[in-house]
């Protein structure tokens, strides 16, 4: 009785239900005699209104009785629990710990609300006897805390020593501990998952045999950015999650409490962005650095001022090669073990409301290693979003593959000669280019660390050749090929052509051969038309006042069809009629590659190709036997622009963004260090040390060690399998939780794995991985755009869920609210009943 | 209105109606002679007595040898002006004792007396003006049945027997009427006015009865209604237990709730018993404790008057 009403004691007025028919029965009992002479006159009366008057007497009664009894109900206050009304089997909190949590409001950190207001929720669930379950809102996977219901006195608190632990001191001391963490947690990069949450909540809800009735309270800054898509209608994880639950008809047992606790204004600033214009980097080669800047408040901001710093990593990678640094300039400056230069960004004069504006920077990294690059601007607002993290691989040059189709023991006799001297040529000004020549068939190894494969007429492939190259260039290897006598076209067309029952397979080949042309006439020759000098590799050739390739003469050449969306750069002309019959000379594609969604790992690429490799077909020899062009000293310098572009973008398997994870390969034996920024050391905790996550069935431990300095260590062999969908199988994933650089130590002895700055060489030297990378948080979370009430109800309206949504700290909102309008319904009707009452009773004695 | 040594002799009413001389002898003769005079015309010779002359007598009438010789004015009486003879029949049953004195009005001329106290009073002061004009003058009480009987007289003995019997009269039993109108008429050899005071609580029907059996046999009636003004007005509130007077019968009520339908079935009786009463061109008049009685017999016998002018100029 106690859980259906708030004032239980109070139902015993409803004894005074019988008030009025007691009062009409002693009523009938108080009269005066009065002897009377018309007594017909009155039978006459009474007769024919009897059954009137009965009626009346009934109505009145009723209405009376219902009167007294809707009051006492309204005063008793009914919970109506397990029949139309309030139910809570189980409370699950949910706090937004997301990076827009930590705006300061006038009152203090918005965070700080949250917290209160949560544990707020908390000690009210557990004051009504009712379970709860706490989620820390970018962590979907796991419960942070849970209470049960049975604590003692209903108030969680602290234990006086000495008491005896029984079950309910168990859950007041689980629920203590539960608090203190609330307290301790703080902010993180990684973005609100309540979409998982909720689907984890009602996933367990249909899993239950008898229903429970569930409250999800979020305490959030409900930005819109978090619940509104790029189309402006609810997120897709959202939408589909309340359509589950529709779909489920779970709407009677799982129902939102929303506490808004965001600030009104908007106004913010952020780094969203800082990457290279080229890739891969190469040492003394400069580079093009760009930080795009996001105004995301709704007033143009003026005068913006940044930098953009550089840091060099002594990593084991470069210990030994470098002496200073590999910086150049005259702002480096040495600090304990890292090697800074600061570069000033262009003034940005104003960013309109809701723009980006990107700047762009030069720098010429002189030696080769990793750098890491932060961009940062003057604080505005949220000081951490004014800052964004890349990590630079600089290297000393490219790796090229040269295959020749037509080997020769005499060297200059060899189809690869010009080539090779092409792409690294022997002088004092080198190339960046490294070749290597391979003879005959090439397997996987051959290219485990090359960037780009030339292959020069080769008359065919093996499948094993095929596979390969496949995979080279679907992991981001450039192809390029060069026709010749050897190439047969019937056996070049299953590389262009992939059918539809190999879906495995990608096209390698750019074109399907047909038959090949040529012109031996005196007088007959081709030449270049070059259709799109815009791009990258003909760049060295904008602004001549003639083409360059117009002096070249082709006599041979495939008439072919170039395959779908490649697109063709150069064009054979026919000179003798000036007109050509517009064979391709230069055809460019793509091979797609075949990778898991980014926004489900989190990798980011930065360059404009997204992963695929490139693949370039130059319908001609790669010696002089088909045109003089191997000669011209456009030779040279194409093909090492197409070695550079060609080139697997470098950067990318060194970027994240949050809630991205960085996945390391399986080796067993090996021990893993992770490190954590330097600058978040002193914020132990949660929030800084990220949480593993591996593959491997069958182990115990459900989290690797975390220590207090912030760092993350695990061994391979004790890495439990949480999440099989999101761990490649034999792999382990790390997760941070905040933006910043991250160092992956890696080795098979346990000695080595620890310690940075004092490290012997001996500690280095058994290291066989020595890492960073930039976990980097997404440019949404600087978006403090509130959703607001109005906009979240019209979000939700088209659902059929059970909310309330309060910009206060609304404690057990749906209690108080469905008490309160039973409550208020009750005396409501009881009111009425009196109104009614008196207009009946005056009904029926107006005539007296 | 108080009563006098005798009990029903109402002082203030009979001074009224001598007060008003011209209007009693009017009143008188219209309410004595107005439906007889055509059955007898013209007066006796025979000579009863002198009486002193009112303004207003027929001066045909004046005694001019009493003049001569004494001076004085007397006219003389005949026994054709005293031919008509009046029964009194009052109801004595229970019913006509009740008085509801917490509703009566304090100012009213009959405040304090029952129905029984008015219609014995009423009867006895017209008992008296038919007295004093030498008509005879009778007086039959009943209930369910005919209790008392004086015969008609226009002696002095007459009247004093009637207001001795009145005297004694204790209300009891039940109203019956048309059984008591018959043994009336079988007792009374001559036509007659029949002067029926009560409250006629008995059945519409039996009051319609009992008319036409009067009016079939060439008897005149005056019907004299009395009612308390509490059964007038109900005026009743809170619960009350009503207890019948004549049968006992009970009944627990909320008057108030009650009162339209009351008040709707005593008009409607009302209006029953008067149009029954025109309808064998008798007359009828309500007498109430919340009313003059005087003013309303006197309203009476003015209509009677008016009726017997409106006859003689008809022819």
């Amino acid at each position: 009785m106690a859980e259906l009403f708030v004032n239980p004691m109070m139902l015993w007025g409803a004894a005074l239900a019988s008030a009025p028919i007691i009062i009409h029965l002693l009523n009938k009992r108080r009269y005066r005699v009065h002897e009377w002479a018309a007594m017909d006159f009155l039978f006459a009366a009474m007769s024919s209104n009897r059954r009137r008057l009965k009626f009346e007497d009934l109505l009145l009664l009723l209405l009376r009785m219902l009167l007294i009894l809707f009051l006492v109900f309204a005063v008793a206050r009914p919970v109506i629990k397990g029949l139309a009304g309030w139910r809570e089997d189980e409370r699950v909190v949910v706090l937004d710990d997301s990076f827009s949590m930590e705006v300061v409001g006038p009152t203090g950190p918005v965070f700080e609300s949250a917290k209160d207001a949560a544990i707020q929720q908390i000690r009210d669930a557990v004051g009504g006897s009712t379970p709860v379950r706490f989620w820390i809102g970018s962590d979907p996977l796991d419960v942070v805390g849970e209470i049960s219901a049975n604590v003692q006195g209903g108030t969680i608190s602290d234990v006086t020593p000495g008491a005896p632990v029984d079950e309910n001191l168990s859950s007041a001391l689980a629920g203590k501990r539960l608090l203190d963490r609330i307290r301790e947690t703080k902010t993180s990069d990684l973005p609100l998952e309540f979409a998982a949450i909720v689907r984890g909540v009602f996933e367990q809800a249909k899993e239950e045999a008898a229903p429970r009735v569930r409250t999800v309270v979020l305490v959030s800054d409900f930005r819109s950015s978090d619940w509104i898509g790029k189309d402006g209608a609810l997120d897709d994880s959202l939408q589909v999650v309340f359509e589950e639950i529709e779909k489920q008809e779970l709407q009677e047992s799982v129902r939102f409490q929303f506490v808004d606790v965001g600030l009104p204004t908007t106004a913010n600033i952020a780094v969203t962005d800082v990457r290279l214009e080229e890739s891969p980097i190469l040492a003394g080669v400069t580079a093009r650095i760009s930080v795009e800047v996001t105004n995301f408040g709704e007033e143009a901001r003026v005068g913006i001022n940044g930098d953009l710093t550089v840091r060099r990593s002594r990593s084991r990678i470069l210990d030994g090669r470098i002496s200073n640094g590999g910086l150049t300039g005259a702002d480096d400056s040495v600090d304990g073990e890292e090697v800074t230069h600061s570069i000033p960004l262009p003034t940005i004069s104003s960013i309109e409301a809701g723009e980006s504006v990107r700047v762009e920077v030069q720098h010429v990294f002189e030696l080769a290693g990793e750098f890491l690059l932060t961009a940062s601007l003057e604080s505005v607002r949220l000081g951490r979003d004014n800052e964004s993290y890349l990590v630079v691989v600089v290297r000393d040059s490219l790796n090229a593959i040269v295959v020749d189709g037509a080997p020769n023991v005499d060297r200059f006799a060899s189809e690869s000669v010009n080539l090779l001297a092409a792409l690294a040529p022997r002088g004092d000004v080198p190339s960046g280019v490294s070749t290597r020549r391979i003879d005959g068939t090439f397997a996987a190894a051959d290219l485990a660390d090359a960037d780009a494969v030339f292959l020069l007429n080769r008359a065919e492939l093996t499948d094993a050749e095929r596979d390969v190259l496949e995979d080279f260039a679907e992991s981001g290897g450039g192809i390029a090929w060069f026709v010749g006598n050897q190439v047969d076209p019937v056996r070049y067309r299953p590389l262009a052509v992939v059918p539809q029952a190999e879906a495995d397979r990608v096209a390698i080949f750019p074109a399907t051969l047909r038959e090949l042309r040529e012109l031996t006439g005196p007088t007959e020759a081709a030449r270049w038309e070059i259709g799109d000098l815009e791009h990258p590799t003909f760049k060295l050739f904008r602004g001549l006042q003639s083409s360059p390739f117009e002096h070249l003469v082709f006599r041979r050449y495939f008439v072919l069809q170039p395959i779908d969306g490649a697109r063709v750069l150069a064009r054979y002309d026919d000179v003798e009629s000036g007109e050509g019959d517009g064979t391709a000379a230069i055809i460019e594609s793509l091979v797609e590659r075949a990778v898991a969604d980014e926004e489900s790992t989190g990798e980011s690429d930065n360059s404009a190709r997204g992963g695929a490799g490139r693949v370039v077909l130059f319908n001609t020899s790669a010696d002089r036997d088909w045109s003089d062009w191997p000669t011209d000293y456009t030779y040279p310098v194409l093909l090492q622009e197409w070695a550079r572009y060609l080139a697997k973008p470098t950067g990318k398997e060194r970027l994240r963004v949050m809630r991205g994870v960085l996945t390391i390969s399986d080796d067993p034996g090996m021990r893993y260090h992770i490190v954590a920024p330097q600058g978040q050391e002193s914020g132990v905790g949660p929030a800084t040390t990220g949480r593993g996550v591996a593959s491997r069935a069958g182990d115990t431990n459900a989290d690797p060690n975390r220590d207090d300095s912030g760092s993350f260590e695990f061994e391979v062999p004790n890495i439990d399998s949480i999440d099989p969908d999101r761990a490649p199988s034999g792999a382990r994933q790390f997760q941070p939780k905040r933006a910043g650089f991250y160092r992956l130590i890696a080795s098979p002895r346990a000695d080595a794995v620890v310690g940075t700055a004092t490290d012997s060489a001996a500690k280095k030297a058994a290291r066989s991985k020595d890492e960073w990378y930039a976990f980097r948080r997404r440019p949404a979370e600087s978006n403090l755009d509130s959703l607001g009430e109005e906009r979240l109800r019209e979000a939700l309206e088209p659902f059929d869920l059970q909310f309330t949504i309060g910009s206060e700290v609304e404690v057990d909102a749906f209690r108080r609210e469905q008490e309160g309008e039973v409550w208020r319904y009750l005396a409501f009707a009881a009111g009425l009943f009196l109104l009614l009452e008196l207009f009946v009773a005056w009904w029926f004695g107006r005539k007296a | 209105m108080t009563l006098s040594a005798d009990g029903f002799f109402d002082s203030e009413l009979i001074a009224r109606l001598s007060r008003l001389e011209i209007v009693a002898k009017r009143i008188v003769d219209g309410f004595l002679a107005g439906k007889n005079r055509s059955s007898r015309h013209g007066f006796s010779v025979e000579f009863v007595e002198h009486r002193e002359y009112v303004p207003g007598d027929d001066l045909r009438h004046l005694d001019w040898k009493v003049l001569g010789r004494m001076d004085r004015y007397y006219i003389k009486r005949y026994e054709e002006e005293t031919n008509i003879t009046a029964v009194l029949v009052l109801d004595a049953s229970k019913s006509m004792t009740y008085r509801a004195e917490q509703f009566s009005d304090p100012d009213a001329e009959s405040k304090g007396l029952n129905k029984f106290e008015i219609a014995a009073t009423s009867a006895a002061g017209l008992g008296y003006l038919l007295h004093r004009q030498r008509d005879a003058v009778g007086l039959i009480v009943h209930d369910s049945e005919m209790r008392t009987f004086v015969p008609p007289s226009s002696k002095v003995l007459g009247l004093a027997n009637i207001v001795s019997k009145l005297r004694g009269l204790q209300p009891e039993g039940k109203t019956a009427l048309k059984p008591v109108l018959e043994r009336a008429v079988r007792e009374l050899p001559r036509r007659c006015l029949f002067i029926l005071l009560s409250d006629f609580f008995v059945s519409a029907d039996e009051v319609e009865d009992s008319l036409k059996f009067l009016r079939f046999r060439g008897h005149d009636a005056v019907v004299l209604q009395t009612l308390d003004d509490a059964e007038m007005k109900f005026p009743f509130d809170s619960n009350i237990l009503f207890r019948g007077l004549e049968d006992g019968r009970e009944l627990l009520t909320e008057p108030q709730r009650l009162r339209e339908q009351y008040l709707e079935v005593l008009d409607e009786f009302l209006r029953s018993v008067r149009k029954s009463t025109e309808r064998h061109g008798f007359d009828y008049q309500l007498l109430t404790n919340g009313e003059s009685i005087s003013a309303a017999l006197a309203g009476l016998i003015s209509r009677r008057s008016s009726k017997k002018s409106g006859a003689g100029a008809g022819g």
